[in-house]
């Protein structure tokens, strides 16, 4: 009788290995970051708020900008389209303007061609100046 | 400049950025791509290797997190990573059993269980004796539940590694002077100056002569300080290596311990001074953290939640300091001074800690409590160690962590046990005196009122367990049913 199964569906009932676990177990499976990058590829990192509810007086990115390997610096003037990454309610700004109203909210944008952690360092030490709304 | 041994071939790095971690070197500089980033602060396993160390004829081989491990600590060491267990293309049994029972689904903490499983299967430091589930505790996985990752885990029988290759091109490693270096790190004019002496008087020298150094053993905590707070270190002393600080010596008065010994190393001596003391070391971090981090850097670190102090305070720890050639010794409870702050003077070390061993009358419960079972940080440490006679208290020793800025004795709490009968209403009394003797905050790990009251009702607890009642819960050592 189990010649006649046709071979489509002698997979059923049969106990079948995950099609990538040979590459699982040995490391071999690539996921993004394991992939090898193209020379001249560079890194982002948001500079994030330290603060709630502000609003942004000041923003001094020079250090930043001038740090070895750093690239470019954005800040929401230099969107060129619209501010806004939202899925529906257009409420979400992809940078802040003016104020930021969460720990956490990206304010600036840094690329450098230096790996993911050392940007990231760069972005969180630099420094803004912001008034605390009451 | 420093050198270590990557399956059969040396590794030698002229420059070395102290705080480049051996998982930023393995996936980035090395190209072995096989060891994840899962998070990057020692909790999930994903970048679990094996480091292994001469020992005599024979390699010590320990399960460790990468993703915290400096890179200065491999020298002199050998480096196994996933990829060094199919480099012929066969897989090792662990790998093929993974595959067969199906213990893998996205595959991204795949590598991390295979390493850890594969330490317990060549008989790797921690894993003697421990269950498998103790073994991966230090592993996270989404998707399969585990189940499937346990059944492999049982599957594989432990037999010893033939280490004799390793072994020859360790010993060809070791000689030469003591490892060190000056970094020109990316951020303009700063610099990074390390050091890793071999002998504590080297240490002693250097730390005289660097007094603002900072003293790296285990890097389980400052590996974070990388990678999560992004601190600038300027001057790093590595001493997890220092011989004589890795230094164990057990009598009948208890138990010496040098600062750089791991607590998987102690384990067994720990759990021959009290059972509490080995659920306890369970219960800290995972196998790939006890491997690395060491009970000195654990005391060092004066955090409120570090587990081992309110124990060791409890259990009438001393601790003993060196600078240059001067030691003293202190009670450690008096090593702690407020939070952030030890009794630590420019250019002294911890060296080691004494912990006198219980006596046949002394009642000793030490409890730690976290959200997680594992891996998890303390939200309270309660450590009682009573000396009871006639049903009379005539000493007791009560600390705990997690209750204010430091790991702290309860003056009140012990006054109120000291000369009082043991019974309940002594307990009760007790209990409700720690409400004097710490005024805890609340944090994600507990509210103020939770941590006074778990504290409160772990020696209520204790009353009850004594006067014959069920022990109840995980601290027992076994699980509860429903």
């Amino acid at each position: 009788m189990a010649d006649l199964v046709p071979p489509a569906l002698q997979a059923v009932h049969a106990k079948l290995p995950h099609d990538s676990a040979f590459e699982h177990v040995s490391g071999r499976a690539r996921y993004v970051d394991d992939m090898p990058e193209p020379e001249g590829l560079l890194h982002l990192a948001f500079g994030l708020s330290a603060q709630a509810h502000a609003r942004i007086v000041s923003m001094d990115l020079s250090a930043v900008r001038a740090f070895p390997g750093v690239v470019a610096v954005f800040t929401a003037d230099d969107i060129p389209g619209a501010n806004d990454v939202s899925p529906v309610a257009h409420d979400d700004r992809l940078l802040a303007d003016g104020e930021v109203t969460y720990v956490g909210q990206p304010v600036f944008l840094v690329a450098a061609d230096t790996t993911g952690a050392a940007v990231r360092r760069v972005s969180a030490r630099s420094s803004m100046r912001s008034v605390p709304r009451s | 400049m420093i050198r270590f041994l990557l399956d059969d071939g040396i590794v030698t790095l002229d420059d070395v950025d102290p705080t480049e971690t051996v998982l930023e070197l393995l996936r980035y500089r090395l190209r072995r791509t096989g060891t994840k980033e899962g998070c990057a602060e020692g909790d999930c396993g994903a970048c679990t290797v094996l480091v292994g160390e001469l020992d005599g004829d024979a390699v010590r081989w320990r399960a460790v997190n990468a993703c915290i491990l400096l890179v200065p600590m491999l020298h002199g060491k050998a480096l196994l990573t996933v990829e060094s267990l199919s480099r012929d293309g066969a897989l090792h049994p662990v790998q093929q059993a993974m595959i067969d029972l199906h213990a893998s689904q996205c595959g991204f903490c795949t590598p991390g269980f295979v390493m850890s499983l594969y330490g317990r299967a060549v008989g790797a430091g921690g894993t003697k004796g421990a269950e498998v589930r103790d073994v991966i505790a230090g592993n996270l996985c989404r998707c399969t539940g585990y189940g499937p990752i346990l059944a492999a885990g049982e599957a594989v029988a432990v037999a010893a590694r033939d280490d004799a290759a390793t072994v020859a091109a360790l010993r060809e490693l070791q000689a030469g002077a003591p490892a060190r270096g000056v970094h020109a790190d990316r951020f303009p004019g700063t610099e990074i100056r390390w050091f890793m002496p071999n002998t504590a008087d080297e240490l002693a020298d250097l730390l005289v002569e660097h007094p603002d150094a900072l003293l790296v053993a285990g890097a389980t905590d400052v590996g974070l300080w990388v990678t999560k707070q992004y601190r600038v270190l300027n001057e790093l002393i590595f001493v997890a290596d220092v011989a004589e600080m890795r230094h164990l010596q057990e009598d009948d008065a208890g138990l010496t311990v040098g600062a750089c010994v791991r607590y998987s190393d102690a384990a067994e001596a720990l759990a021959r001074l009290h059972p509490d003391l080995a659920e306890l070391l369970r219960r800290i971090g995972g196998v790939q953290v006890r491997n690395a981090g060491t009970i000195g850097g654990n005391i060092a670190n004066g955090s409120p939640i570090g587990d081992m102090p309110p124990a060791l305070i409890a259990l009438g720890a001393t601790l003993t300091l060196r600078r240059g050639p001067e030691r003293r010794t202190l009670p450690l409870e008096d090593f702690f001074i407020a939070y952030g702050t030890q009794d630590r003077q420019p250019g002294e070390f911890v060296e080691s800690v004494f912990i006198p061993r219980p006596r046949p009358n002394e009642l000793v419960r030490i409890a730690k409590l976290s959200k997680r079972f594992d891996s998890d940080i303390t939200a309270v440490l309660g450590a009682v160690a009573l000396t009871i006679e006639d049903e009379t208290v005539t000493r007791a020793r009560v600390a705990y962590g997690g209750m204010a800025g430091t790991p702290r004795r309860a003056s009140a709490c012990e006054a109120a046990l000291t000369g009082a009968p043991w019974c309940e209403a002594t307990v009760e009394e007790a209990a409700r005196a720690l409400a004097t003797d710490y005024t805890p905050l609340t944090d994600l790990r507990g509210s103020s009122r939770y941590r006074l009251t778990a504290a409160a009702n772990l020696l209520r607890r204790l009353w009850y367990e004594q006067a014959g009642s069920e022990p109840g819960g995980v601290l027992a050592g076994e699980l509860v049913d429903g």
